[in-house]
Order: structure tokens, then C-alpha cells, then sequence
């Protein structure tokens, strides 16, 4: 991949990856610092990239794993600065998710908070893996072939994930998450 | 593979995202986009990319992001033009590297060679000391005599050996009546190792004296620091020229000379 063909990702991508790096970590200073190194890691692994994945496949992976590494250390050093929607105004929050996270669902709002909360609580792939499935809309198909899992370990994971998920979040309402599962 | 979330009957939000930038592509991205047009749903989802998109577009955060990655990419540039310069200074390093290895090995070989030729330099007086040297030039070292010819500014080497172990002293006095000490200079003299020849840790450069006679002795004693400058200096100021100075007084050193005398322009 040439260096040209990186700034092509960059117009072609570069909201959807913001916007994703916002919902994961909830802030907008830390998303735009995710959304450069996202890029730059592309711009410097680009030689790298085979292509048996396409384009934006390639950069939410980088992202994701991105993402995750800061949530990570925000929690080593106790670092507790997430905008969390419970802070926003009711309608602020709104705004947040709807034009910005691109949840379009009511329930999804609330998933893209809980599962920043918990995240934490989960070893590295069901951390992935929750990510894709309720922060990126995948579905389970198409998390199963993101994260390399089979199907059956997919549910498990996710199962366990929300039942941690309701034990340490109140507010949590599953209804809408149990429901695909199920 | 359509990606279609059949527990609700849509397509997922990764999936329409996909088909909606281009990034999924032929039947499957057609399949979703019909689906979007006919659905209410998924036409909100698409709806929200569109505005999220905009938004982004008019936000510094695109810009800001993409000057830093033009700099970045210049950088890169940068970098490899850096790559490529340490390259070129790295294979002048090596190569001269390579030299003085091939020099370090090369003059012990010569030293070997020296004691059996016919142009080996043995000088007047000496029996248990040997000492020789080399003209540096620029396709290695050659082998000279003692009264041989030189251009001012030639880079010599001396080599030595010795039958017997003692402290090895050496110094130069030229037609001038100026005295050099070649050996052992600042460091302390140690004994020196018989029965091999050895080159002096450092070479020196012929300046434009006229001529300049090289003294060696080997002492089996340590002898007083710049004992041997001293008594050169003495030797000139009594005999007036250091072509008359064939032996040093400095009482059971073995003794040996090499004249280097200088070709005039």
C-alpha cells in the first residue's frame, strides 16, 4: 500500500474510525488523539497490510486494539476522566451518541456506556469481541470472523459478558441484548 | 454472505456501514442498500452516518489530523533520506575499517619477512636489537632502508624486535639539533616482549628537516623519564651535528640508528 493510498483511508474512513474511538473511549480529546494513531500506525504498518482483509476491517482492528490499550491504562493509573453520558445532559447525550457514536438504537446508547464500564473486568478477546458486537453493530457472524472465534465460543463469551455486566451495573437493562442471544 | 441480523431481519449497523462507504462491494453491498431504501430503520441508521460524517468533515479534528499525518509522511521521507546518507557514510567507515585491520595484520607478516630479507635494516652497533620501518602509502606499506630517500610529510611506521627482554627507548634528533621522544612517550614503559617483531603503537609524519637520525636502545634497567632526549640534546650541542652521533653514552643499552634523511625539493 502506497503512502497515497493511506490518505485515500483517511477521506474514506477517518469519521467512521472517530466515531468509533469516541464511543469506546467517551471523550473527544482522547478520540482524536486514537483517530491519529490509528492512521499513523497505518501509515508506518502499511507495507504490511496484505489486503486479506479489507480496508476498514484493517483500520477498526487497529483502532479497536488501540482503544483498548487506553482504556488499560487509564485504569493502571487510575484514571478515572471518562465523559461518561451520565454526566451530559440528558439531550447533550443524546446528541453525543445518535450523530457521533452512530447508535441509532435507544438501547444502544446505554450498551456503549456499560460496556466501557466493564470492559476492564474481561481478559483481551472478550474485551474485543464485546466491542465489535455492541459498540460496532456487528453482528454475531461477522464478530465470530473478526475475532477469529467459532460461534459457539462467541455466544459464550458474550453470555458471560452480560451476565458480569448486569451484576456490577444497576442501571444495566439487557432486554435488547438478550434478546439477539437468545 | 449477506450480513443480515436474522434474529431482527436487517442488516447489521457494521454491515450497512460497510456497504455505505464502499468498503463492501458487488451483490452484497447492492443487497443491503436495497434493503436500506425500503426499510425505515436501517434509512435512520444511514441517516445518522451521513450527519456524523458531515460533521466530522467540518470539524478541526479532520484537519488538525490531516496536517499531522502530512508531517509525519514527510518525516518519513526524511527518515529514509537519513537511511540512505548513514549508508554512504557507513561504507567509507567500513571500508576504512577494513584498512587498518589489513594493516594491524599485514605488519606483523612484514616484521616475519624482514628478518630473513636482504633489505631488512639492521643498524650499526646492534646485536640483541633489531629495527626497521615503513613508508605508509596509500596502497599499503613498503619496506625502506635506513638512508633511503623520503618526502617530507611521509607517514612512517618502526617496528622492533628484540633477542633479550628489557625497556625499549627511542628517540630522533634532526639536522636542526631538535629532539623527539618517540617511545615510550606518556605511558610507562614496560618490558619489552623478546623474540617477536612488534610495530610502535603509533606512526609519525616526517616534517621538512633535512635530515633526522632515529636512536633505539634497549636498556635492562628502567632508565629516568626523557633520560634519553636529554642526553641527544647534550650530544648535538657537543658535536654539532647529529651526523657525528653514531652511539648514545647511556652505559649497557644495546643501540641502533636509522637515518631518514630528506629528499629536497
Amino acid at each position: 500500500m502506497e503512502l497515497q493510498e493511506v490518505g485515500d483511508l483517511y477521506d474514506k474512513y477517518a469519521h467512521i474510525i472517530y466515531a468509533r474511538c469516541l464511543g469506546l473511549l467517551g471523550d473527544r480529546v482522547d478520540a482524536e488523539e486514537a483517530l491519529q494513531e490509528v492512521f499513523l500506525r497505518a501509515l508506518k504498518s502499511r507495507k504490511g497490510f496484505r489486503r486479506d482483509s479489507s480496508p476498514m476491517t484493517w483500520l477498526t482492528r487497529i483502532a479497536t486494539n488501540h482503544c483498548l490499550n487506553v482504556l488499560r491504562s487509564r485504569k493502571r493509573k487510575s484514571y478515572d476522566r471518562h465523559v461518561s453520558l451520565e454526566k451530559l445532559e440528558d439531550g447533550e447525550a443524546k446528541t453525543l451518541d445518535s450523530h457521533l457514536l452512530g447508535l441509532p438504537f435507544g438501547s444502544c446508547m446505554e450498551n456503549a456506556a456499560t460496556v466501557r464500564k466493564v470492559l476492564s473486568l474481561f481478559p483481551r478477546k472478550t474485551q474485543e469481541i464485546a466491542v465489535y458486537y455492541f459498540v460496532d453493530g456487528m453482528s454475531q457472524a461477522e464478530v465470530a470472523l473478526m475475532a477469529g472465534v467459532s460461534l459457539p465460543t462467541l455466544r459464550k463469551r458474550l453470555n458471560d459478558f452480560i451476565e458480569t455486566a448486569r451484576s456490577h451495573v444497576e442501571s444495566y437493562s439487557p432486554n435488547g441484548v438478550q434478546g439477539e442471544l437468545e | 454472505m449477506l450480513e443480515i441480523r436474522k434474529e431482527e431481519g436487517h442488516p447489521s449497523r457494521w454491515a450497512i456501514t460497510r456497504a455505505w462507504t464502499g468498503d463492501l462491494e458487488g451483490c452484497e453491498a447492492d443487497e443491503i442498500m436495497v434493503h436500506v431504501s425500503k426499510c425505515k430503520e436501517c434509512t435512520e441508521i444511514l441517516k445518522i452516518l451521513e450527519m456524523q460524517k458531515q460533521e466530522f468533515v467540518n470539524s478541526p479534528v479532520m484537519t488538525r489530523t490531516r496536517m499531522r499525518l502530512k508531517n509525519e509522511s514527510k518525516s518519513g521521507v526524511r527518515y529514509f533520506a537519513m537511511k540512505i546518507l548513514r549508508i554512504k557514510l557507513l561504507v567509507p567507515a567500513i571500508s576504512l575499517a577494513a584498512a587498518a585491520i589489513a594493516l594491524a595484520l599485514f605488519f606483523p607478516k612484514i616484521g616475519r619477512q624482514d628478518i630473513e630479507s636482504p633489505y631488512a635494516t639492521r643498524s650499526k652497533g646492534a646485536k640483541g636489537l633489531e629495527l626497521h620501518y615503513a613508508l605508509l602509502t596509500s596502497s599499503g606499506p613498503v619496506e625502506r632502508k635506513s638512508g633511503d630517500l623520503l618526502d617530507p610529510g611521509s607517514r612512517i611506521q618502526f617496528m622492533f624486535k628484540a633477542d633479550a627482554p628489557g625497556f625499549l627507548y627511542m628517540a630522533s634528533l634532526d639536522s636542526r639539533g631538535k629532539v623527539t621522544a618517540l617511545y615510550p612517550g606518556t605511558t610507562k614503559n614496560k618490558p619489552v616482549s623478546p623474540g617477536r617483531m612488534s610495530p610502535l603503537p603509533n606512526s609519525i609524519i616526517l616534517d621538512d628537516a633535512s635530515f633526522e637520525r632515529v636512536f633505539a636502545l634497549l636498556c635492562p634497567d628502567p632508565l629516568p623519564r626523557n633520560r634519553l632526549e636529554h642526553v641527544l640534546a647534550l650530544e648535538f650541542a657537543e658535536k654539532g651535528s647529529v651526523r657525528r652521533i653514531e652511539h648514545v653514552s647511556m652505559g649497557h643499552c644495546e643501540q641502533v640508528y636509522v637515518d631518514l634523511p630528506r629528499r629536497l625539493p
